[in-house]
């Protein structure tokens, strides 16, 4: 399944615009017997280790954030933040294939969602085709 | 048999030129239908064609979108004055 970069704004003037390899995707998550989902364009990071997601993302699909397990993350600047463990399922749009990953949720990411290696990149060939602004997911 | 060659290779140059063309504009452009929503989260049709809601909660663009449509998908634009890389 091939899916385009997106291009969004910035406000730097010499670069109106900056495209990012995002593909869309339906998370969902068991709650009883019913399970919730939330489509969101995620932001593919083969540098995560994990896949992250914005909390407000997981208050949406009825996770008690606060309740999984507190993990640290840390970034290149040697800051630290925390991430609660939640085991959600990932589909991508087109794709007939639904994997379980253990995600974290954080408060105040800045973005959607972030689609790291454990989970996803094991799950999925991943290939990013920057020169004609595709990305190409295969199910491995 | 000179001007035949200086054809095909004159044709095989253009044909790349218009490929090359076509794809550079493969990317779905959300700069100048999302330039106002800076930092907010904002529910986009499924074909990222019409903004449907926005706020500055998910739950807020949520409510707005459900309005208008039952399909949609979420994005949370980060500040425009940052570049991103894997840090947080």
């Amino acid at each position: 399944m091939k899916f385009r970069y997106i291009k969004i704004p910035t406000k730097n003037p010499k670069r109106k615009w900056i495209s990012r390899p995002m593909i869309p995707i339906i998370l969902s998550a068991q709650k009883g017997i019913v399970a919730q989902s939330v489509n969101t364009d995620a932001l593919l990071d083969s540098g995560a280790d994990m896949c992250l997601f914005n909390a407000e993302i997981g208050e949406v699909l009825g996770l008690e954030i606060e309740k999984g397990e507190r993990e640290p993350f840390g970034g290149i600047e040697g800051g630290r933040l925390f991430a609660f463990i939640h085991e959600v399922d990932i589909q991508v749009a087109g794709i007939d294939k639904t994997i379980k990953v253990e995600a974290g949720f954080v408060r105040g990411l800045n973005t959607s969602a972030i689609l790291g290696q454990e989970g996803f990149f094991d799950a999925f060939r991943v290939s990013f085709e920057r020169d004609r602004n595709v990305i190409e997911i295969k199910s491995i | 048999m000179v001007r035949y060659i200086g054809l095909r290779v004159a044709w095989k140059i253009g044909t790349i030129r218009l490929m090359k063309k076509a794809v550079g504009k493969n990317e779905i452009d959300l700069s100048k239908k999302l330039k106002s929503y800076e930092g907010q989260w904002v529910a986009l049709s499924l074909d990222h064609k019409r903004v449907l809601g926005a706020g500055k909660t998910l739950k807020r663009a949520k409510e707005e979108a459900e309005e208008k449509s039952k399909q949609y998908t979420f994005i949370k634009l980060p500040p425009y004055d940052i570049n991103y890389i894997p840090a947080f």
